[in-house]
C-alpha cells in the first residue's frame, strides 16, 4: 500500500536548530517534534562544518543539509551531490571569458541591489537565481575569487562611494571612499555569504525560512522557480540584530555600510517573497514593516511552551531567592541585574540571586565580574553556570527577573510563568504581550525600579502567589505549545490547498 | 519629520550624541533606532521624552543633527603597533630561517668535530654511505609534498581559530603520511629485487634510514606548524650526543648508533609537535569530531601545496640522484647503479653554507612582505592604488638587493670557509678538497644555491599569497630543466655535470617566479583579496 501523500517542509535555519540552543532552536524542535505527520528537509546555516549537534532532529526530519560559512575553503568542501571529478570538470570548465561573459553582468545586478539596500527586492530574487543556476555548472571558488569578479566589485564600490560623497558632504564622509582593506573584507564576507546558492535543495511543498536571512535563499528561489510557497518565521528581528552587531564596526565605516546594505537587501527579499510573515509577537512587526513587509502578509503566532512540563511546584522555604536565566550576554543587561540585587540586598540581607544562562561574551562576563567585586556581591550574586534542569531552576526561586535591553517574545518569561512564577521583566520587545498584567514591567535599564519591585515581592508571599496564578491561567488559555502548532499546521495547509 | 520644541530639541541632542559615541559613522536611521532600543527607549519614550511619532523618527532627527555636523564624532584610529627595533625583528627572522637549515648543519659540524651526526659518520664506507644517502634522498621526497599539506591546513584552521580542527587535520594526515611512506617501501622492496640498484643488505639499512627520516621530517611540519622550531635545537643536540654515546662509549657500529639518536629525534620531534597541538585543540572552539572533513576534501584542499613540496624536494636533489646514477668519468668505478659519490657530496654539502647564510635573509623578507599587506591595505583608499602597488615593487627592489648583496657575501664566505677547512687536520678531507670535481661542485652548486634562494624569496612571497599554482607552474619547470640538463650533461661528459642541471633548473626557477610575481605585485590588490 502506498503511503498517503504528505506536506514536506523545507526548514531552513541560521546559526540556531539543530547545532545551538536558544528560543528559535527550542521552537523548531517542538515544531518538528510535534507534526509527525509532516516531512522536513532542513537546511542549517552554519558557523562551521564542526558543531556539535544540540538537538537530535526527529524522525520526520528527513534530511538535514549542513551549510557551514567558514572552517572551509571553498563549498565544494560540503556539496556532496558532486563527484570530485565533477569539480574538477567544473573548476576546469570555468574559464575566465565565461566569468566574464556570464558571470560578471549578473554580479554587477548583484552590486547593484545591494548597494541601494535591496530596494528591488524581486530584482534580488531574479539575481539569485541566476547566480543559482550559473553554479550548477561553474565553481564557486575559482568565480568569486576571480580578477574578473575584483575588478567588478572594486569598480562598482568605488562608483556608488564617490556618488555618495559628491551628493553629501556630511562628517565622516571621507570614511565613506572603502580603503583596499574595506574592499578585500567585504568581498570575503560576501562570498561566504552567498555560498548557499550552491546548494541544491529537494522541491517540497513549502517553505519555511526561520529569520529573514540569508537562510531565506533557497525559500525565497524555490518560490521564484517553483511558485512554492513560502513561510518566514521572525523571532528577532534579523536586520535590528545586524545593526547592532555592526555597529561595533567603528573603523570599518565602508564594510560595515556594505554588510549592512547587504543584510538590508536580504531581509527585504524575504519580507517580498514570503507569503506570509508570522512574527513571534506584534512588537516585531514596529521593524518589518518599516522595513517594507506588506501588513497583510502578517500574521503574529506567539510562541507556546510544554504547560504539562513547566508546571508550578511549592518552593522550598529556604531564604528569598531570585533568579535571571539569560546568557551572559549585554544585550541581557546583566549589569542592571547587578546594580538591581546591590540595592534589594540594602533592605533584603537574605536575598540570593542566580543568573542561569551560558556565557555568550566573555568580555562582558569579565566586566559583569569586577561591577559584582565592585559592588561587594561576590558571595551574593552567582552566576555564569548553566542550569541542568531548568523547571527545577524556576521552582527554587521567589521571583525571576528579567534585565534585557532586546528582546522579541522570550521563552523563560513563558516558562517562568508556566511554573506560576511571579516575574519583574523590562518592558522591552513582546514582553508586554507575554505578561500583560501578570506580572511586573519595568523601563529598561532601571535597576532602581527593577529593585523597587522585587523587593515588593519578595517581601509579598500572597501578591507573588497571585501574580504568579495569573500568569499560570494565561499561559494554558494562550501560549500553549499544542496552540501554536496547532497554528502552523493550519498556515501549512492553508498554503499548500493554495499552491495546489 | 515633526518640527521639535527646544527642549526636545536638547534630549534629542543628547541622546544623539550618546548613540554616536557608540556607533562612530551611524548609516542610516536603522542603525540609529536599534541603539536606541537597547539603550532602554521605546516608542512611549519617543513621544513622552523626545516629542516624536515613535523610534524610526528620533532616529531621523539624530541623523539630521548629525549630518548638520551638530553632533561630534572621533574617527577611531588603528590600535598602536608595538615598535621593534628592526636588528632585533631581522636577528629574530634570520634566526628562524636558519632552523629550517639547522639538520644540516649541526650533522655536518658534529661530524666534523665528533665523526657523528644523526645520520652517518665520518668514517663511514662507501657502501654504508650509499645505503644512508639513498635512505635519506627517498624520505626527504616522499614525505616533503606530505609536510606541505601538513603544515598548509594545519595553519587554515588554526587562523580560524579553530585548534582541535587544526590538532585532528594535522594528526590524520601526518597518518595518512606515515602509512604512505610505510607502503611506498613495498614498490621500492620489488624495484630493488628486480633491478638490484643495491644489495639487499644495504637496501635494508636504507630501507631503515628512509622510515626513521621519513618520521622525522613529517614530525618536523608539525612542530613547524606550532611554531616550536626553537625546540629542534634541542632536540637535536639531545638525538645527536645520544649517537655519539652510542658509538663512543657502548662501541655500538654507526648504524646503530644512528637508529638510536633517529629514534630518540623521532620520539622527541613527535613530542614536542603534539605537546603544541594539544594546546591549540584546548583554545580551539570547534570539535573535529563531529562532521570531520572527508578524506576526498583533504587531499583536494592540499593537492596544489602537496605537489609544490614533493617538486621542491625533487629539484632539491635531482643533481644527486643523477651524479650518483651516471657512470660517465667516475674515478670510484660503482659497482651498483646507485652509488654514493663523496668528493661530489661534499662539493655539495661546502655549498650548503650559501643556503645556510642566505635561508634567514630569504626567511625576513617573507615575513615582512606579509606582515605589509594589511596595514598597507588599510592606509591606501582603493581609488588611489598606484601609491600602494608602488610601496610593494619598492618593497621588491630593496628585499632583491639586500639578497644579491648577501649572495655575495655568502659566497665569499664559503670560499673562506673551504679555505679553512684546507687546514683540517684530516687527509681525506684535504684530498677531496684539492679534487677538481669537489671545487667545481662546490662553485657550481653555491652560486645556483644563491640563485635558487633568489627565486625561494619570490616563491615563498607567491606562497603568502596562496598562489601555490603560480609556484607549481614554476617549480615544474624547474625540475625538468633541472633533470634534462643535469641527465644529458651527466651522461655525455662528467657524472659531476649533473650539477649544472642545478643551476640551469635554479635560473628558470628564478626567471619563472620572478616573471609571475612581478605580475602578482602588478595586481597586488587582487591577489591579496584571492588570498584566502
Amino acid at each position: 500500500m502506498s503511503e498517503p501523500s504528505r506536506l514536506s517542509v523545507l526548514l531552513t535555519t541560521e546559526g540556531t536548530y539543530p547545532h545551538s540552543s536558544g528560543g528559535v532552536s527550542t521552537w523548531c524542535d517542538a515544531l518538528i517534534r510535534n507534526t509527525p505527520e509532516v516531512y522536513y528537509t532542513l537546511v542549517p546555516l552554519m558557523m562551521n562544518p564542526h558543531i556539535e549537534l544540540k538537538y537530535d532532529p526527529p524522525h520526520n526530519a528527513r534530511r538535514v543539509i549542513n551549510v557551514p560559512l567558514w572552517g572551509i575553503e571553498e563549498p565544494a568542501e560540503f556539496l556532496t551531490d558532486i563527484t570530485f571529478a565533477g569539480l574538477h570538470i567544473r573548476k576546469r570548465d570555468t574559464t575566465d571569458s565565461i566569468i566574464e561573459r556570464e558571470f560578471v553582468p549578473l554580479f554587477r545586478d548583484l552590486l547593484d541591489v545591494i548597494n541601494h539596500a535591496g530596494e528591488d527586492a524581486a530584482a534580488f530574487g531574479r539575481v539569485l537565481v541566476a547566480m543559482e543556476n550559473y553554479f550548477q555548472g561553474h565553481d564557486y571558488n575559482k568565480t568569486m575569487k576571480s580578477r574578473a569578479v575584483w575588478f567588478a566589485f572594486r569598480e562598482s564600490m568605488e562608483e556608488h562611494s564617490h556618488h555618495i560623497t559628491s551628493a553629501n558632504r556630511f562628517p565622516g564622509a571621507a570614511y565613506q571612499l572603502p580603503s583596499l582593506f574595506d574592499l578585500t573584507e567585504s568581498l570575503r564576507w560576501l562570498y561566504r555569504f552567498l555560498m548557499i546558492v550552491n546548494v541544491r535543495v529537494p522541491r517540497t511543498t513549502l517553505t519555511h525560512s526561520t529569520a529573514a536571512a540569508f537562510c531565506g535563499i533557497p525559500c525565497i528561489t524555490a518560490k521564484i522557480r517553483n511558485g512554492t510557497p513560502m513561510i518566514l518565521t521572525e523571532h528577532g528581528v534579523y536586520v535590528r540584530e545586524q545593526n547592532l552587531f555592526l555597529s561595533r564596526f567603528h573603523r570599518l565605516f565602508f564594510a560595515k555600510q556594505f554588510l549592512l546594505n547587504l543584510i538590508t537587501a536580504i531581509t527585504r527579499a524575504n519580507y517580498h517573497y514570503a507569503d506570509i510573515i508570522s512574527p513571534v509577537c506584534h512588537f516585531n512587526t514596529r521593524w518589518e514593516v518599516a522595513q517594507g513587509a506588506a501588513r497583510d502578509k502578517i500574521r503574529v503566532i506567539y510562541n507556546g511552551v510544554d504547560a504539562d512540563r513547566f508546571i508550578p511546584a511549592p518552593r522550598e522555604p529556604n531564604g528569598q531567592r531570585v533568579i535571571a536565566t539569560a546568557r551572559i550576554d549585554p544585550l541581557k543587561d546583566i549589569e542592571t541585574f547587578l546594580r538591581m540585587a546591590a540595592l534589594v540586598r540594602q533592605t533584603n540581607p537574605r536575598a540570593r540571586f542566580a543568573i542561569y544562562g551560558a556565557i555568550a561574551d566573555r568580555k562582558y562576563f569579565d566586566k559583569c565580574l569586577s561591577l559584582r567585586h565592585e559592588l561587594g556581591l561576590d558571595d551574593v550574586v552567582e552566576m555564569g553556570v548553566e542550569s541542568q534542569n531548568i523547571i527545577s531552576t524556576y521552582h527554587s526561586a521567589d521571583v525571576i527577573v528579567l534585565t534585557s535591553v532586546s528582546e522579541a517574545f522570550p521563552y523563560s518569561v513563558l516558562e517562568a510563568m508556566s511554573c506560576a512564577k511571579a516575574i519583574v521583566a523590562t518592558d522591552v520587545g513582546g514582553v508586554r504581550e507575554a505578561l500583560e498584567s501578570n506580572g511586573v514591567l519595568v523601563p529598561p535599564t532601571d535597576a532602581e525600579g527593577l529593585a523597587r519591585e522585587v523587593r515588593r515581592l519578595l517581601d509579598d508571599p500572597a501578591l507573588r502567589a497571585t501574580l504568579g496564578a495569573r500568569a499560570r491561567a494565561a499561559i494554558v488559555e494562550k501560549f500553549r505549545v499544542d496552540h501554536t502548532i496547532a497554528k502552523y499546521l493550519d498556515l501549512y495547509s492553508d498554503l499548500a490547498e493554495r499552491a495546489a | 519629520m515633526t518640527v521639535l520644541p527646544v527642549t526636545h530639541n536638547a534630549a534629542i541632542q543628547q541622546i544623539g550624541q550618546t548613540v554616536i559615541h557608540r556607533v562612530g559613522i551611524p548609516k542610516d536611521r536603522w542603525e540609529i533606532t536599534a541603539q536606541l532600543e537597547v539603550l532602554g527607549y521605546r516608542d512611549i519614550d519617543a513621544r513622552e521624552r523626545l516629542g516624536c511619532r515613535d523610534l524610526f523618527e528620533a532616529a531621523d532627527h539624530i541623523l539630521a543633527l548629525f549630518h548638520a555636523g551638530e553632533l561630534g564624532f572621533v574617527p577611531e584610529g588603528e590600535d598602536p603597533v608595538r615598535r621593534i627595533n628592526p636588528v632585533l625583528l631581522f636577528l629574530r627572522h634570520y634566526l628562524a630561517g636558519l632552523m629550517f637549515s639547522l639538520p644540516m648543519v649541526l650533522q655536518g659540524v658534529t661530524m666534523l668535530l665528533w665523526g657523528y651526526g644523526l645520520w652517518g659518520a665520518i668514517d663511514l664506507d662507501v657502501r654504508t654511505g650509499s645505503a644512508i644517502a639513498l635512505g635519506f634522498i627517498a624520505s626527504y621526497i616522499v614525505t616533503s609534498g606530505f609536510a606541505w599539506a601538513v603544515v598548509s591546513r594545519g595553519l587554515f584552521y588554526f587562523y580560524q581559530k579553530e585548534g582541535g580542527l587544526a590538532r585532528w587535520s594535522a594528526l590524520r594526515m601526518w597518518w595518512i603520511s606515515v602509512r604512505a611512506a610505510v607502503v611506498l617501501a613495498g614498490p621500492a622492496l620489488l624495484f630493488n629485487l628486480i633491478y638490484r640498484v643495491l644489495p639487499m643488505d644495504l637496501f635494508f639499512i636504507a630501507l631503515a634510514y628512509y622510515l626513521m627520516l621519513a618520521l622525522f621530517w613529517l614530525n618536523w611540519s608539525l612542530v613547524y606548524l606550532v611554531g616550536k622550531t626553537h625546540w629542534m635545537l634541542a632536540v637535536l643536540s639531545v638525538s645527536i650526543a645520544a649517537v655519539i654515546a652510542a658509538a663512543r662509549i657502548l662501541g655500538w657500529p654507526v648504524v646503530a648508533s644512528n637508529m638510536i639518536g633517529l629514534l630518540l629525534a623521532d620520539t622527541l620531534t613527535f613530542g614536542v609537535g603534539l605537546l603544541g597541538l594539544n594546546k591549540w585543540a584546548r583554545n580551539g572552539s570547534g570539535k573535529p569530531e563531529v562532521n570531520p572533513p572527508r578524506f576526498t576534501v583533504l587531499v583536494y584542499t592540499t593537492a596544489q601545496v602537496f605537489l609544490y613540496g614533493l617538486l621542491y624536494s625533487v629539484f632539491i636533489f635531482t643533481d644527486r640522484i643523477l651524479a650518483w646514477t651516471g657512470m660517465r668519468g667516475r674515478e670510484d668505478f660503482p659497482p651498483y647503479p646507485f652509488w654514493l659519490n663523496a668528493r661530489y657530496e661534499l662539493g655539495m654539502d661546502l655549498a650548503l653554507i650559501v643556503v645556510v647564510l642566505l635561508a634567514g635573509v630569504v626567511e625576513y623578507s617573507t615575513h615582512q612582505f606579509s606582515a605589509r599587506l594589511v596595514p598597507s591595505q588599510k592606509r591606501a583608499k582603493s581609488a588611489a592604488l598606484q601609491p600602494f602597488l608602488d610601496e610593494f615593487r619598492r618593497f621588491y627592489r630593496r628585499h632583491t638587493a639586500v639578497l644579491c648583496i648577501c649572495a655575495v657575501v655568502a659566497l665569499v664566505s664559503a670560499a673562506a670557509a673551504i679555505r679553512a677547512l684546507g687546514h683540517f687536520p684530516d687527509p681525506r678531507l684535504q684530498e677531496s678538497l684539492a679534487s677538481s670535481t669537489t671545487v667545481r661542485v662546490f662553485w657550481v652548486a653555491a652560486i645556483s644555491y644563491a640563485i635558487f634562494l633568489f627565486a625561494l624569496q619570490r616563491v615563498l612571497m607567491l606562497m603568502t599569497l596562496s598562489r601555490a599554482d603560480l609556484a607549481v607552474h614554476a617549480i615544474a619547470t624547474a625540475v625538468l630543466t633541472n633533470i634534462v640538463v643535469g641527465f644529458i650533461i651527466s651522461r655525455s661528459i662528467h657524472y659531476s655535470g649533473s650539477v649544472f642541471g642545478l643551476l640551469a633548473g635554479s635560473i628558470a626557477l628564478a626567471v619563472l617566479a620572478h616573471r609571475n610575481l612581478r605580475r602578482v605585485l602588478g595586481e597586488l590588490d587582487y591577489y591579496y583579496y584571492a588570498a584566502y
